[in-house]
């Protein structure tokens, strides 16, 4: 029952997640995205900054949860996993530099004033520390234009400019996985993830494919030892949509384990983990409406075009796994930008041996194992 | 048979109360925590004198519908305060034979807020600027939070129908010398309100 109803929800924080990448969008322009209001604040690099630490744990999400145990059986096996991550924040990672309006620190256009904590800082030019998403409250910088035009209801450029305030996160859950396992024959397991959703009433896509190949036997290492793999392994994601979001990641990585009979097995490994990508959202156009913005991109009501990247390129990570039947239970954690804790299950629903009996090559199954040690 | 017995409740057991657990505890907080979030908003605010003998005050009139931000979120906002604000002295004319501008010296100025609560008057001091000299505060802004206590006044005023507000300007006495006399002075005065939004 309660499984029963924690499938909708999962449906619910996946669709929100990924809302919340887009910017929380809210009108159709055609087949474009629109920009929500509250985000109208923002410029396309300062949004890019403010949101990369959201786009690195997206980015982890795809990637991990990948693989766990390296040794393959030489079977045909079909399992359906399904994995939850969440990672650990860093202070690194709460704040980004962001743009200030071009004129700002030409004292001869405008005279600037921030104040943080007890001091108070003048005439900043090019960037200052602000919020990411993760991060805390932000600083605004107040401006005092320099021309003699008197004031009036629309303020003098460049105006005061404030920032996007981020949500005082330290541990941010990943996006949850629900994926279909396969394993070869050849010692070969694939995993897939597909979802689809409409977004502005367009649909929106993500899939990823993960493989891994186990080949320690193929080159001898560990040949007297079958309950110890080694595995390469590689993943692809995408999350696209027909406008306005193209996003996709790539892993590459190597990992092992030692299984032992009583089901347990430790496994670790090494990854190279990649995202890139841009999502654009038209602004709302109404040019009867001036806008007070010091940002000439927010002024004319130019595209939002956010650069998708992660913070992550690398994780070293291990794990413990505990086989019994059909099920197989698995948590891990690894080391990268943002430190990753994993766990979840896999139900291997069918597993038909290839010819592990008769070649007598040990598989996966603990009790055809004993059986053939004679033990 | 044993084996697929015990398999199958330990797979229930995961499935059907330790996953939902933890989904529904980590996962929903992630979402509330990245459903709500705040925003800053910038008001703009010109103080005009105009035929004033110091000490005097001028009032300002402001209502939050007509920043177009303002009105694209409202219906979003589930609370708001006010943060910073910033004075600056855009334009000044001094009397006939009182010392130049610059050297004017004004023993304070503060900025009052109040608003009209059914039939009462609620009114507080946003803030206070001491031995304001005209020199450094000519087209330079002067940066104050404003106190705990008067910065959730907003969440008042965005619940009311207008979110309306006035501003009083309040010139201390000059102690510079000369008149006190000034038939132009245009200052302005930036308060930044955050607002917690809700997707």
């Amino acid at each position: 029952m309660a499984f029963l109803w924690c499938v909708p929800n999962l449906a619910r924080n996946l669709a929100l997640g990924v809302a919340f990448i887009c910017a929380a969008t809210v009108a159709k322009a055609g087949d474009s995205l629109t920009i929500s209001r509250e985000f109208n604040l923002i410029t396309s690099k300062n949004a890019s900054g403010y949101f990369k630490p959201l786009f690195t744990t997206i980015g982890e999400s795809f990637n991990s949860n990948a693989f766990t145990v390296a040794r393959y059986a030489r079977q045909w096996r079909l399992g359906l996993d399904i994995s939850v991550c969440g990672m650990i924040i860093p202070s690194s990672q709460t704040t980004y530099d962001a743009t200030l309006p071009d004129e700002y620190g030409n004292t001869s256009i405008t005279q600037t004033a921030e104040r943080r904590g007890g001091t108070e800082t003048r005439n900043t030019s090019g960037t200052v520390s602000q919020p990411t998403v993760y991060g805390g409250v932000s600083t605004p910088t107040f401006s005092a234009p320099q021309t003699g035009i008197p004031p009036s209801e629309i303020p003098k450029q460049p105006s005061t400019v404030a920032f996007m305030e981020g949500n005082n996160i330290s541990f941010m859950s990943g996006l949850p996985a629900i994926q279909i396992g396969l394993g070869l024959p050849t010692r070969t397991q694939l995993k897939f993830r597909f979802a689809t959703f409409p977004l502005q009433d367009v649909s929106t896509t993500y899939f990823g494919i993960m493989g891994s190949q186990q080949f320690n036997h193929l080159v001898g290492l560990f040949a007297d030892d079958s309950l110890i793999g080694v595995a390469l392994n590689a993943g692809y994601h995408s999350l696209a949509r027909n406008q306005g979001i193209s996003i996709s990641s790539f892993a590459v990585g190597l990992h092992g384990s030692k299984t032992w009979e009583s089901g347990f097995s430790l496994y670790g490994g090494v990854q190279y983990e990649n995202l890139s990508g841009s999502i654009t959202l038209v602004r709302e156009k109404d040019f009867s409406i001036i806008s007070k913005s010091p940002y000439s991109e927010i002024r004319n009501q130019e595209d939002l075009k956010m650069d998708v990247a992660s913070f992550t390129d690398m994780r070293v990570g291990a794990g413990i796994s505990y086989k019994t039947g059909i099920l197989e239970l698995h948590a891990d954690a690894a080391y990268a930008s943002q430190p990753i804790l994993a766990a979840g299950f896999t139900l291997w629903f069918m597993s038909i041996d290839a010819d592990t009996r008769k070649n007598d090559t040990l598989d996966d199954s603990y009790e055809i194992n004993k059986n053939k040690r004679g033990n | 048979m044993k084996n697929i017995l015990k398999t199958g409740i330990v797979a229930l057991i995961f499935a059907g109360f330790l996953l939902p657990v933890l989904l529904s505890g980590c996962y929903n907080e992630t979402i509330d925590a990245v459903s709500k979030y705040n925003i800053q908003l910038p008001l703009y605010f010109v103080a005009k004198w105009r035929e004033k003998h110091a000490p005097d005050t001028s009032t300002d009139y402001t209502d939050l519908n007509k920043y177009k931000e303002y009105r694209d979120n409202k219906e979003k906002i589930k609370s708001s305060s006010f943060y910073q604000f910033a004075y600056w002295i855009d334009s000044v004319r001094v009397g006939p034979g009182d010392p130049p501008p610059d050297s004017v010296q004004f023993e304070y100025v503060r900025y009052h807020l109040y608003y009209y609560d059914g039939g009462t008057i609620k009114k507080y001091l946003l803030g206070e600027f001491k031995n304001v000299r005209v020199k450094d505060y000519y087209r330079i802004p002067h940066v104050i939070p404003v106190p705990d206590e008067v910065a959730k006044v907003a969440e008042a005023i965005t619940k009311k129908n207008p979110p309306d507000f006035y501003t009083i300007a309040e010139y201390g006495k000059i102690i510079s010398g000369g008149s006190g006399y000034f038939p132009h002075i245009d200052s302005r005065f930036d308060v930044v309100v955050r607002f917690q939004l809700e997707l």
